[in-house]
């Protein structure tokens, strides 16, 4: 089965400003795709050239294999069968919560139209609000319409632009939940684009990892994270500590990159000449009893909730994060031993 | 010789305080200042309330005549006027607005603001323009009579002075409100609703009238009472017209029939029209502020069109221009530029520059006192009070001179009747007769207008601000000179900006209530127009023309402003 959107070679610039570049990816029906970066990498400007809002000045984008978008061709946004939820919920303030949900449903019967409303907002829990104005309702709930709403046309993909942002932090959890669950159930393809990578760990299937207009990496939640490409990627998702290397040539004929916290056979396309950095995650770090293993000394900790978050340095001045549980944990100052696992470290080239 | 009161020490007024001192803790200034301004908004509202008095007056025989002849001709004609000038200045605004709001095309800047140069053009000088170039003996039907060898009756040509040619005068340039509140409505709706309107698959059409339109209409309801405001206070036009509305069937029953009271109960009914529009107004604009939801990255972008559409958008921007403004402001200038300016003139605008510039001192003045009042006792009395003095912003200029002089010609006879008994020598009308009730209607007309841009001023500044000068020392005047004052200086020069256009421009009161012989700009440009004599009109009217055009380069001005502030 070939894939349901697809972005070609993607480049949109204004006057003389790139916003992106060179951005290929694809995504599977049903499949929810993730647009995360910091801000000002085109996240939002990708976003809304997949709606239609923006025409991009190379590449082309295919939605259900149709060609929607190219430098010469721009279907509208009102032809596209898109759904897009807005970072302000962009609902219409002079109709009624049920009149704002059958919207983009004029072309269907009366009947039909109330049935998908109800139907929507019975699976959204807001039935009771279907008669009242979006002013009357709260930030989560005006979110949960715009997100009804949307999807209410049954649209061929599903945008949302940093919907979670508006919503204060312990009901964003909540929902991020819902609304991944949501979709789901309506079995639509989405792209999401957000800021934070919890959101996009929680919400997505595949991640679309942007920097400066380019896409760093495109991959699952665990490949961004155990197998980051960049050391763009490796700084982004997750804590850890990136350590220099050497490359040596073994005996054998294999590479091996030697640092000061072990040593590690590396594939054989690296170069003898790349610079390579080995990303440690925290979680690889063990403490040990054994006063062979890496001695380090404990620099400073911060308590995160039942475990600490705790900074370490190697005789040679090298920083390593690590956690530790919150009993027992030694005070800044003392000598400790580590283990560090580097099975399934893939070095990163920069 | 020491005041007894000054004697009183400290621990002697401790023991009992003479009546005199607790009599001076009564007037304290702060009580006498709540006096003041109590009493001027009472003197303010009182045309308003004289007029409202007469709703309980029996009827007089001139009244059942009124009721049995023409009443019924006011009514039909005054709102046939309304309607006309709702659908006129409704398709025209709201085209316009919506039209360089939303789309770009050659020429959108200039039309932008050159669109509100019709508020420059007062009705009654658009109506006469228009009859010296469309009536009989004009230069268009006599163009086509030679052209084609006509003859008088041999065709048929509209009427210009005809209740039709009213509402076409009216709405030429009356839409400019609709245009700048429903303009500035399209511009702050979230650009983003209407992109989700386009994600849900609405064509233009569709966001126009679903989306777009809905949206802005507390603003374009509120623009429209504003309008027809301006309308039912119009005389100039439909007096010249003869059309017979109430503003002219006062006029009539007052001076051709002589029953002061008639007129009044008149001027009663009109404002109870202007009653509702005021409530329509406000319901409104209370309204707005459910419809209005800004954006974040509410950055507007204005699309592209081309080809014939692009024809159609220029030139419908183009011809409320041409017609609200070009035509007549041509046709004056030339007509002004062929007669002399001789020393009569000269005298004419003496007196309305003067009058003029003293009217909007007092008003400044006023709408300072007013407009500190409130910052200093923001009390519901205060606020309402206020609210009640600067009424007279939409009623009509007949009304409240009709308001005004009953009670001043009052109060002036019976100053004369007790002058003669006592002293066996008259005063004459020491009020009604004097420029004194021309400032006292204009004050009434106008000062609502300062007041907005004293109080907008005031806004800006900080309560803090007041306290710490407060708290350094200064007395509330001096925190006012030392503080307000300095900076809200911009505000202040509008105000008496806007207050000295309006006086210029204003005829009805003036026409009724300007002491014998005494003429202004706006009176003697109607009177030579009323006498056809159209060309000797010319110059009072251009001098009009001309300062009405400074509200509209500063209003243009701090729309400028504010769209740049939005996206900065």
């Amino acid at each position: 089965m070939s894939a349901h959107l697809i972005l070609q070679d993607i480049a949109i610039r204004y006057a003389n400003k790139t916003i992106v570049e060179d951005i290929s990816f694809a995504l599977k029906e049903g499949e929810i795709g993730c647009l995360l970066g910091p801000s000002g990498c085109g996240k939002t400007t990708l976003l809304r050239t997949i709606a239609g809002f923006e025409r991009p000045t190379h590449g082309k984008i295919t939605l259900r294999g149709n060609e929607v978008a190219s430098p010469s061709l721009l279907v509208p946004p009102e032809k596209r069968r898109v759904g897009m939820v807005f970072q302000d919920y962009a609902l219409f303030p002079h109709l009624t919560i049920e009149q704002n949900i059958a919207f983009g449903l004029s072309k269907q019967s009366k009947p039909e139209q109330l049935q998908r409303v109800d139907a929507l907002l019975t699976l959204i829990g807001l039935s009771h609000t279907k008669k009242r104005y979006p002013h009357q309702l709260s930030g989560g709930q005006q979110q949960r319409i715009a997100l009804a709403r949307a999807l209410a046309p049954k649209p061929d993909i599903l945008l949302l632009d940093e919907p979670f942002s508006n919503l204060d932090v312990e009901l964003r959890e909540h929902l991020v939940h819902d609304v991944r669950q949501l979709i789901k159930s309506e079995k639509v393809t989405a792209i999401l684009v957000t800021h934070d990578q919890q959101e996009a760990f929680a919400t997505s299937d595949k991640i679309a990892l942007l920097n400066d207009g380019k896409l760093i990496q495109w991959g699952s939640a665990d490949e961004l994270y155990d197998q980051p490409n960049s050391v763009f990627s490796a700084e982004f998702i997750g804590q850890g500590t990136l350590i220099k290397g050497a490359i040596k040539k073994g005996n054998d004929g294999t590479n091996n990159l030697q640092t000061e916290i072990g040593n590690l056979t590396i594939p054989e396309h690296i170069a003898h000449n790349d610079a390579v950095k080995l990303l440690i995650r925290p979680d690889r770090i063990a403490l040990s009893n054994n006063e062979s293993d890496i001695s380090v000394t404990l620099v400073s900790k911060s308590f995160r909730g039942g475990h600490y978050l705790c900074s370490l340095e190697t005789n040679n001045k090298q920083l390593l994060t690590v956690r530790l549980p919150a009993q027992n944990t030694p005070a800044p100052g003392a000598q400790l031993f580590i283990t560090v696992s580097l099975s399934n470290t893939t070095p990163i080239i920069y | 010789m020491a005041l007894p009161s000054s004697n009183i020490t400290p621990s002697a007024s401790l023991q009992a305080p003479s009546l005199l001192f607790r009599l001076r803790s009564k007037f304290t200034s702060s009580n006498l200042f709540i006096l003041f301004l109590f009493s001027t908004i009472a003197l303010l509202a009182l045309p308003v309330l004289t007029v409202f008095s007469f709703i309980f007056e029996p009827a007089s025989d001139v009244w059942n005549h009124l009721v049995n002849t023409v009443l019924s001709d006011y009514l039909t004609n005054s709102l046939l006027l309304l309607l006309g000038v709702a659908a006129g200045t409704l398709s025209m605004g709201i085209t316009t607005a919506w039209l360089t709001s939303m789309y770009d095309f050659p020429g959108r800047r200039a039309i932008e603001w050159a669109l509100l140069l019709p508020l420059a053009m007062p009705a009654y000088i658009i109506a006469y323009t228009y009859t010296g170039l469309l009536d009989f003996a004009g230069p268009v039907q006599t163009y086509l009579r030679e052209l084609f060898g006509w003859q008088y009756g041999d065709y048929w040509f509209p009427e210009i002075r005809s209740l039709f040619g009213a509402i076409c005068m009216l709405s030429l340039v009356l839409y400019p409100y609709i245009y700048l509140l429903a303009r500035a409505s399209f511009l702050e709706q979230s650009v983003v609703t209407m992109e989700a309107a386009r994600t849900l698959g609405a064509g233009p059409w569709k966001r126009f009238f679903h989306v777009a339109l809905p949206m802005a209409r507390p603003a374009i309801v509120a623009g429209t009472s504003l309008a027809l405001m301006e309308t039912l206070a119009d005389y100039g036009t439909v007096q010249y017209f003869g059309v017979s509305t109430f503003t002219t069937g006062i006029f009539r029953t007052w001076f051709g029939l002589g029953d002061q009271g008639a007129a009044a109960q008149l001027a009663a009914m009109l404002l109870g029209f202007v009653l509702m529009l005021i409530l329509l107004e406000r319901y409104s604009r209370k309204q707005a502020q459910y419809h209005q939801q800004s954006s974040r990255y509410s950055i507007h972008k204005r699309e592209t069109i081309i080809g014939i559409k692009r024809l159609i958008a220029s030139f419908l921007c183009f011809m409320p221009i041409v017609l609200g403004f070009s035509i007549p402001f041509i046709l004056l200038a030339q007509w002004a530029l062929g007669e002399t300016i001789d020393s009569a003139f000269l005298l004419l605008a003496w007196n309305s520059l003067t009058l003029a510039f003293t009217a909007s001192l007092l008003a400044l003045t006023l709408a300072i006192i007013l407009g500190y009042g409130q910052r200093l006792f923001p009390t519901k009395t205060v606020k309402a009070g206020v609210r009640v003095a600067t009424l007279g912003y939409a009623v009509p200029g007949t009304v409240i001179a009709v308001g005004i002089i009953i009670p001043l010609a009052w109060i002036d006879n019976t100053i004369d009747a007790w002058a003669i008994e006592t002293f066996d020598v008259g005063t004459g009308l020491i009020f009604s007769g004097s420029l004194f009730i021309l400032l006292f209607a204009y004050l009434v007309r106008f000062l609502a207008v300062a007041l907005g841009s004293v109080e907008s001023g005031l806004q800006t500044i900080k309560p803090s601000m007041d306290d710490s000068a407060r708290s350094l020392g200064f007395t509330p005047i001096q925190v006012l000179r030392k503080v307000h004052l300095p900076i809200i200086r911009p505000s202040l020069f509008t105000a008496l900006l806007l207050v000295f256009v309006d006086v210029l421009k204003e005829l009805p009161a003036t026409l009724i209530l300007r002491p014998f012989n005494f003429n202004t700009l706006a009176v003697r440009a109607y009177e030579l127009a009323s006498d056809e004599q159209l060309a000797s009109a010319a110059p009072a009217a251009i001098t009009i023309v001309l300062t009405g055009l400074i509200p509209v380069i500063l209003l243009n001005r701090s729309i400028n402003k504010s769209t740049l502030d939005n996206h900065q």
